[in-house]
């Protein structure tokens, strides 16, 4: 759960766009921009009670610095109707920003956080709320997936490895303090601590520094493009590409594994979005020997899409998962070979789907503009983006907690004297990762210890 | 008409364990405090046993031992009894940080119960009742009073026996006893042949192990919550009636030696801490010391010895684990508690071990009773017998009593808030066992706060709750009604967060202000905690720069400050304040933190908001709101199944719904008129 009274900040606007607006709020949110570079004369007494706009140049860690334009807000002049600063900067740096404002002291807002604020300070009707509170759910979702999509990515893997060493750390020293009347608890070795702290430490900050200079994890959205065997997915993902990637044959199983590549989707006015297209192989038969591999590859690629183009050939269902409305986009491969009505006595989809050629270009704009209007609602959540500074920071107070733990096993040369305040620095990193991977709470920890030892009389 | 309304404020508690006990305690006081002639009644199967320390006759703890000086920082029994009666003190983890730090004590069995007796006694107007609840009277969702079985006395405290507890050198013999103590006929009251019924404004229900209580040895199976006793049958229905979802658990109590049959003199002894430290700030105060020798401890001290199971031990467990109840099927029970396992479940659980520590701990000075710490067990008697002759110094024991394994009737703990009143039935709380807690220390904190939420409910004050950053009282309610529990609760640090800030050295200061604020902290406890407060402001303005550095290292000798320049400062007060100042910045941190979420962890979700109606909240997040039924944000944010996009849609959609209920203002303000105190007889 997050407090209602920390300073936020969050992406507005496109992040994949020329510019977009990066927006902290809360009462700390004057100092938090001081903090990036910008002029703290801005909101001092005696400038506008209004809005003040100033030239600003941040700084970005490890990034160098960025001029921009940074708008002032104070709490009677803004939407959230908190003190406000806006800047104005750059789509492609928008995350760094982001990030960087976290490392200010702003945290990353969860979906739907602004609004909430807005009309908790009688900025929004209820009726405006209503409305968010039904986005919230939605994008929530998307959230989720996303999350799910990075904890299964590297960074992912680390957290929760990571985290299962501190929570076995954590457990030998709770064993340590709230059992010691018990023979069979023997406290781990002040030594043997130090030692995984100290291995811990250094992981935590390889992993924060790849953070800074690369990206860690993937943020844009995915579109896979799904169906049967040679259901014509490869062609269309040539089509929607404009060149030859994948090798095109009216033969079945043709693709063998997934390949991705980077997709500039046009949408609705022109606009330009960012995803990655996927083409998967089809559904291999029973009798097919690389059945079970390429059954693994789809099912990894699906649930971790955004939008799935439910491919078909020319009148055959497609093999879409309708659970989620809007995610699935039935398509109709080959509409130049004309509508097979009944053919292998399967029925035609309920939702119209859309006919495309990529012989004729017949139906590709349509299925550009659909597939558009479904990645900028997965977009308005950033949800990728979000969940990157969220890493960052997770992982930047991790190291700080790992630190008070290591400073209160530094006198200790035999025995670990102050095991509580140990135990504080390593609950603190252990939570602090539990916002990327899943929350560990007081309740693991003692299973580790019951499971480890025979405690009680 | 006008009809009389009922004489006075009425608060009843069921049970005379440590939770009763502390309920009835804080109830009175606070009925005091309100100066209104308030009427507490504690009802009992059997009076003689309050305070009956069922298995280890130990109090504290680590965690345990922060929640007695809690329940001592709010008035109450526990700490002072346990001074009492001590015959082995000791504070756990003293190599450690003082926020870990655990005092644990031995007490002389009969004596404990008899000094609870003898406080009890010591409440003027408190009505001690011999008698068996059957049933509950609820009126609209409230309780109006409760349904005794024919023949219910108020028992008279034994002036001989009240003498005589006062004396530390003589036996002590129960305040409370049928046929020896005076006894009346219950006043204010309507009876039938067979059925009592007793009106009242609010009741605590502690029933211990007592609901369907069945206890098992072997094949053996006799109904009754301790050994000797009987078992409350008729509440678990009258609760199943009233909608109460129950569960079963299941606990266990190890085999009473006899002293000398056991050659003590190959073991490891284990001695009391000298000096041993009090649990309560009262106890130089308020003890009853012998004539002309006024000192702590009271009772003379004894030495508890270590021996073990063997080999041969495990052996014999594991050729009779098909006549082991828990493992035949024979108990409903699913599971017994991991961190207090029998025997058999040790050995099963760690079956590489050849070997267990038991701890020999002699239950009192005037018994020969020794209570053998470590072999929980339900097994058969015939293997009882030949595991303890398998132990060194136990060759040839004999054995006074035999373990057993109790399984009870529980009230599932979503059920209630963490006030301890209970959802479906105001005014009705429950304390205790009953609430899925195991330990004499988890009980008496609960009794403490439901007996204090009992009278405040029956004076119409408003109810009172301790935040997780507040005490380990919070940190078990706050879990109580979050969790779903999957075996008996017990008290650990680790399940503090702010456990830094949660002390024993700080008990006092943390709680007693506002218990005696709120009516539950009586005249002693406050003139001790005052007291206390003076002597560490003396030492807090005798610190110098210097000191205030020095302390921080860990390796920082207190006695140094303790006697300096002449001046003598109280020793206890000089580690209260030293071990603050350590901790202060981490403090200072976790406080900083807790108060930027207070304002959402203390929003409070009304009990008329229905989640079901709220649109755009997850099926899930439905669910588990409507079992728990949290009555804060942050309660709510702790539900494993509620994430924080859940907690926005239920804020809007509470603005929503509060704003349309504003239009029905009038209504709802006569609705709660309709249902104000009641008016009868």
């Amino acid at each position: 759960m997050h407090g209602i009274a920390d300073t936020i900040a969050a992406i507005s606007g496109d992040a994949a766009g020329v510019r977009c607006v990066v927006r902290v709020s809360g009462s700390a949110a004057c100092e938090v921009a001081s903090r990036m570079g910008m002029g703290g004369d801005i909101a001092r007494a005696g400038a506008p009670p209004g809005r003040g706009v100033r030239p600003t140049t941040l700084h970005l860690p490890g990034r160098g610095s960025l001029r921009t334009l940074a708008v002032w807000l104070p709490a009677s002049n803004s939407a959230t109707g908190e003190d406000t600063v806006e800047f104005l900067v750059p789509g492609g740096v928008a995350s760094a920003v982001l990030e960087a404002l976290c490392g200010c002291g702003a945290r990353p807002a969860e979906a739907g956080e602004f609004s909430m604020r807005a009309f908790l300070n009688g900025r929004l009707s209820l009726e405006e709320a209503e409305g968010v509170a039904a986005t919230i759910s939605a994008v929530d979702d998307d959230g989720l997936r996303a999350a799910r999509r990075l904890r299964e990515g590297r960074l992912g893997r680390l957290c929760d490895g990571w985290q299962r060493d501190i929570l076995s750390m954590l457990a030998l020293v709770e064993a340590g303090i709230d059992f010691t009347d018990e023979e069979d608890v023997v406290p781990i070795a002040a030594g043997d601590l130090r030692e995984r702290c100290d291995a811990l430490g250094l992981q935590l900050e390889a992993a924060a520094e790849g953070c800074h200079t690369k990206e860690v994890v993937t943020g844009a959205p995915r579109v896979v493009l799904c169906g049967t065997p040679n259901a014509g997915k490869s062609t269309l993902f040539n089509a929607l590409l404009g060149r030859r990637r994948a090798v095109e044959a009216d033969v079945a199983g043709t693709t063998r594994d997934a390949l991705v590549e980077r997709w500039r989707v046009r949408g609705a006015a022109g606009s330009l979005i960012e995803c990655e297209l996927v083409d998967l192989p089809g559904v291999p038969g029973d009798g097919d020997p690389f059945r079970n591999p390429v059954r693994a590859v789809i099912e990894r690629e699906i649930k971790g899409a955004t939008v799935i183009l439910a491919c078909a050939r020319g009148g055959s269902a497609a093999a879409a998962d309708g659970t989620r409305p809007g995610r699935v986009i039935s398509v109709v491969t080959c509409a130049d070979l004309g509508i097979i009505d009944g053919e292998d006595g399967v029925e035609q989809p309920a939702v119209a789907a859309i006919r495309v050629s990529a012989k004729t270009g017949e139906g590709l704009d349509t299925l550009c503009v659909t597939v558009a209007a479904s990645l900028a609602r997965w977009q308005g959540s950033h949800a990728a983006v979000v969940s990157r500074a969220r890493h960052l920071r997770a992982i930047q107070v991790a190291i700080q907690s790992v630190e008070d733990a290591q400073r209160a096993l530094s006198t200790d040369i035999r025995a670990i004297h102050q095991p509580e305040l140990v135990a504080e620095g390593l609950r603190r990193a252990l939570d602090a990762l539990g916002s990327v991977s899943g929350r560990l709470t007081g309740d693991d920890v003692l299973g580790e210890v019951f499971s480890r030892f025979c405690v009680g009389k | 008409m006008q009809r009389a309304a009922h004489a006075s404020p009425t608060v009843v508690i069921i049970g005379g364990g440590h939770a009763g006990a502390e309920a009835a305690r804080a109830a009175w006081q606070v009925m005091r405090g309100a100066g209104q002639c308030g009427r507490v009644v504690l009802v009992t199967l059997d009076p003689s046993k309050i305070g009956s320390m069922s298995c280890n006759p130990a109090n504290g703890g680590l965690g345990k031992g922060q929640l007695v000086r809690e329940v001592d920082a709010l008035g109450g029994i526990m700490g002072l009894a346990t001074d009492a009666t001590g015959i082995m003190f000791k504070v756990l983890n003293t190599r450690k940080g003082a926020a870990v730090r655990g005092p644990r004590a031995q007490c002389d069995r009969e004596a404990y119960a008899v000094e609870v007796q003898r406080q009890l006694a010591a409440l003027d107007g408190l009505e001690v009742v011999a008698g068996e609840v059957t049933g509950f009277e609820v009126e609209a969702g409230r309780l109006r009073g409760i349904r005794l079985a024919a023949g219910a006395v108020v028992v008279a405290a034994d002036p001989r026996a009240v003498e005589r507890a006062q004396d530390p050198c003589l036996r002590p013999q129960p305040v409370f006893a049928l046929g020896v103590s005076a006894v009346r006929a219950l006043s204010g009251t309507e009876s039938s042949r067979d059925e009592i019924v007793l009106a009242c404004d609010a009741c605590v229900l502690t029933s211990g192990t007592f609901m369907r209580g069945l206890m098992h040895t072997g094949p053996e199976r006799s109904h009754g919550g301790r050994a000797g006793e009987g078992a409350a049958g008729a509440i678990s229905g009258a609760l199943r009636s009233m909608g109460f979802e129950l569960g079963r658990l299941k606990t266990g109590t190890p085999p009473r030696l006899r002293r000398d049959s056991l050659d003590w003199s190959g073991l490891e002894l284990q001695r009391s801490d000298d000096p041993p430290v009090p649990m309560s700030d009262r106890s130089p105060l308020c003890l009853p010391f012998a004539a002309g020798a006024q000192r702590f401890p009271r009772l003379a001290q004894v030495d508890c010895a270590i021996t073990r199971t063997s080999a041969e031990s495990h052996d014999l467990i594991r050729a009779n684990l098909h006549r082991a109840p828990m493992y035949c099927g024979q108990i409903e029970a699913d599971c017994g508690p991991r961190y207090c396992p029998s025997i058999e479940d040790k050995v099963v659980r760690f079956a590489d071990r050849t070997s267990h520590q038991v701890f020999l701990e002699p239950e009192g000075l005037h018994t020969d009773r020794v209570y053998c710490n470590g072999i929980s067990t339900s097994l058969p008697i015939d293997v009882q017998e030949r595991i303890v002759r398998t132990m060194p110094g136990c060759e040839r024991a004999e054995i006074l009593q035999w373990g057993y394994a109790v399984e009870y009737d529980m009230v599932w703990p979503h059920q209630i808030r963490a006030t301890c009143e209970t959802h479906l039935v105001s005014r009705l709380f429950l304390a205790g066992q009953i609430n899925g807690t195991t330990g004499y220390e988890e009980a008496a904190a609960q009794g403490v706060l439901a007996g204090w939420n009992a009278a405040s409910a029956a004076l119409a004050q408003e109810p009172v709750t301790l935040a997780r950053d507040q005490a380990y009282i919070g940190v078990m309610m706050d879990d109580l009604v979050t969790k779903t529990p999957r075996e008996p609760y017990r008290m650990f640090t680790s399940r503090a967060e702010h456990r830094l800030h949660l002390r024993c050295d700080n008990a006092g200061v943390r709680l007693t202000t506002l218990g005696r604020e709120r009516g539950v902290v009586g005249d002693e406890a406050w003139m001790a905690h005052e007291r206390g407060e003076r002597e560490r402001a003396r030492v807090r303005a005798s610190l110098t720069p210097a000191l205030r550095a020095a302390v921080m290292r860990p390796e920082f000798d207190v006695s140094t400050v303790v006697s300096r320049d002449g001046i003598e400062l109280d020793r206890q007060a000089v580690e209260a304040v030293l071990t603050a100042l350590r901790y202060e910045p981490y403090v200072l941190r976790g406080q900083g933190e807790a108060s930027l979420m207070r304002e959402q962890e203390q929003a409070s979700i009304p009990a008329w908001l229905d989640p079901a109606t709220v649109t755009g909240l997850r099926g899930e997040a439905v669910e588990v709101l409507r079992k728990h039924r949290p009555a804060t944000f942050g309660q709510a944010g702790r539900l494993s199944g509620v994430n924080p996009a859940d907690l926005s849609i239920l804020r809007v959609a509470l603005h929503r719904q509060r704003a349309s209920r504003v239009s029905d203002a009038s209504c709802v303000s006569r609705a709660s008129r309709a249902s104000a105190p009641d008016v009868r007889q």
